[in-house]
């Protein structure tokens, strides 16, 4: 790191040049990083009066600079080398160990994802293990917190059934309920699991949680409303302390409860459609047969393991286009076939 | 060539160096008042170089536990400046030792008598990670996952933050501040931004404040009784370290008849009245008189 290695450009509008990085090659930035994640920086000072984050900084080139620009690809790259670095030192943790999983969390890198998914199947393996390797607990949850950006358990996700594997784990039952429920639909579907998993003692405080930002996100969209259905469609699956336990989340929050005084039958008659069913569906759909059409949906009410997904005109979401793509007279028909008050039915 | 990155801050051209920096260095040997100079060249050539050597000779409150004035404990930290710089032989090494020496001296500057300050003392730390920490602690993993990618409102989380705090939940870990030596500020009669971050950030001259890339920083208020926390002092610039927004307080010994004169100030960035800044030792956050508030996020 000498002087004339590296000249931070600073752009007339007094915005940092991130081509600065591109020029100054990819081992400088490494080095650079480290150093900075560490808590030395003579290009870019630390502020020690205010506890300025390190990886704040770097989160901030990589906004400005997106993550295709060549000197975000260094830095990406960086970070992947520095990861690979503390692995092989464990249970030695670097000093930069700790800001360099904090920048993982704050900003999605394109290096990172099969490093942080790694640890997350080991998690689920052996949780003891990756604990012990990184130190204990608290570090491994922070690797976890990372891991949520650069590997969510999204539907299609490789890291999917490692995400699911570690809802199991107490101790990591919410965080591995945030990576795998991408919405509050999708985090409905595993509330059972989690509420069977996660240590009672952070039962409640988690679910205000959830509800709270569930509310929030769902404010735009008859809120209260939106939120409670996605729950009903759940109804047959939770148990009925998870409901009780969802209710009074709700009203804490100032909504009215989804359960509690509702009649059922008060979940929608759709299910998904069960592996080896989709070839089977979709070809009757393709020909545009009614008969077949309404058949598959009264077989789909009949599944016992119901799962939350959008009912569009009476239709699952997933097949929706296809009904009204080849007769939308036909979804109007069906729409008869969702019960008063589900979503996608009759108010 | 640092000092590029910081070209929109202000720089001092002709810095008048104070008494006691002067005689600190009248206090050293030629040998390491030699090594002194080429560690003020050196400091100049980093980030922000030019102010950083102004801060330094015009330090006027690095006392230890002596009297306002006498140049010993001053001596002593550019001794250590000077000797660490002579052994590095790279900026990483030198940028270590000085870090190292600014370490040694921390809350060396001027006691402060009780007496000449408030009952009740404020910190603020630009930190999204520490907020998100804090509302890890309370209200749960979704708090802080949430915080941290900007789909919680900071108002509603601060909000939320009051009605779950239990110090009872915080660990050893949770303290006012990362380091030993802690930056504090009081309530004063010239006033203070504190309802909005970037404002605030700017009073105190805070590096969010000027940054050359976008920030988005989430800003956290602590509040605590002044006997809550040990060892209040004047900020020095081993307190700042190598941060050149700092600013020293002015050679005036302290009058109580003069509250001004009792603490050091801020240079604020932009229209802001400068704000009283003092150090002390951490301490844990139990010492919190009521819950952390989060001021607002500085974006900017």
């Amino acid at each position: 790191m000498t002087q004339d290695a590296f000249k931070p450009t600073i752009r007339k509008d007094g915005t940092l040049d991130p081509e600065c990085f591109a020029q100054a090659g990819q081992r400088w930035v490494t080095e650079w990083l480290r150093a900075r994640l560490s808590g030395t920086d003579p290009y870019f000072p630390i502020d020690l009066r205010s506890d300025e984050d390190p990886e704040a900084l770097v989160a901030g080139i990589l906004r400005d600079a997106g993550l295709v620009h060549p000197g975000s690809c260094f830095i990406a790259r960086a970070v992947l080398s520095l990861l690979e670095r503390a692995r092989k030192v464990a249970p030695r943790v670097p000093r930069y160990f700790g800001s360099l999983v904090a920048l993982c969390e704050l900003t999605p890198l394109p290096t990172t994802g099969p490093w942080f998914a790694r640890e997350v199947r080991e998690l689920a393996a052996d949780s003891d293990r990756l604990e012990k390797r990184w130190g204990g607990y608290e570090q491994a949850k922070e690797i976890v917190f990372a891991a949520m950006v650069q590997c969510p358990g999204l539907p299609s996700a490789a890291s999917r059934e490692a995400w699911e594997a570690l809802l199991m784990i107490p101790r990591y039952a919410t965080l591995a309920l945030l990576a795998v429920g991408t919405s509050f639909r999708e985090e409905a579907r595993h509330l059972k699991d989690w509420w069977h998993h996660c240590p009672a003692g952070d039962r409640e405080r988690d679910l205000d949680q959830m509800i709270f930002t569930a509310l929030k996100a769902h404010a735009g969209n008859n809120g209260g409303t939106s939120v409670q259905a996605i729950l009903r469609c759940m109804a047959r699956r939770y148990p009925p302390d998870l409901k009780e336990a969802l209710d009074h989340a709700l009203v804490a929050n100032g909504a009215d409860p989804a359960f509690e005084g509702a009649e059922p039958p008060y979940e929608p008659v759709f299910s998904p459609v069960a592996e080896g069913f989709q070839d089977s569906i979709q070809k009757p759909l393709l020909l545009n047969d009614l008969q077949a059409k309404q058949n598959i949906l009264q077989k789909a009410e009949r599944l016992v393991e119901p799962a939350p997904f959008t009912v569009y005109k009476g239709i699952p979401l997933q097949y929706g286009p296809l009904f009204t793509a080849h007769e939308p007279k036909t979804a109007q028909s069906l729409e008869a076939l969702v019960p008063k008050g589900c979503p996608g039915g009759k108010a | 060539m640092r000092g590029e990155a910081l070209s929109s801050w202000p720089f001092e051209k002709k810095p008048m160096p104070s008494k006691l920096f002067i005689e600190a260095l009248a206090a050293l040997s030629s040998g390491d008042a030699k090594a002194f100079l080429a560690f003020g060249a050196w400091l100049g050539s980093m980030a922000g170089g030019p102010r950083l050597v102004g801060n330094l000779q015009r330090e006027s409150h690095l006392v230890g536990d002596e009297g306002f004035g006498v140049p010993r404990e001053c001596a002593s930290f550019l001794r250590r400046c000077a000797t660490g710089h002579a052994k590095g032989k790279t900026d990483r090494q030198r940028c270590r030792s000085h870090a190292a020496a600014c370490t040694a001296h921390q809350l060396r500057g001027l006691r402060i008598p009780r007496p000449h300050l408030p009952n009740g003392l404020l910190r603020y730390r630009a930190s999204t990670r520490t907020a998100g920490e804090l509302l890890e602690r309370m209200l749960g993993p979704r708090a802080r996952r949430f915080l941290k990618a900007g789909a919680m409102d900071t108002d509603e989380a601060s909000r939320r933050l009051a009605s779950a705090w239990d110090p009872s939940k915080l660990t050893k870990g949770d303290t006012l501040g990362r380091a030993g030596c802690v930056f504090a500020t009081f309530d004063h009669p010239g006033g203070a931004p504190r309802g909005d971050a970037l404002d605030m950030a700017q009073a105190l001259a805070l590096p969010a404040a000027s940054s050359p890339v976008s920030v988005d920083e989430a800003m956290v208020e602590f509040s605590y009784p002044t006997d809550s926390v040990r060892n209040h002092r004047f900020p020095t610039v081993a307190d700042a370290g190598d941060h050149p927004l700092f600013e020293p307080a002015k050679e005036i010994p302290p009058n109580p008849g003069a509250p001004e004169t009792c603490t050091g100030w801020t240079r604020p960035i932009g229209k802001h009245s400068p704000q009283p800044e003092i150090v002390h030792r951490n301490n844990s956050l139990r010492v919190l008189d009521r819950a952390p508030r989060l001021v607002g996020r500085i974006q900017k």
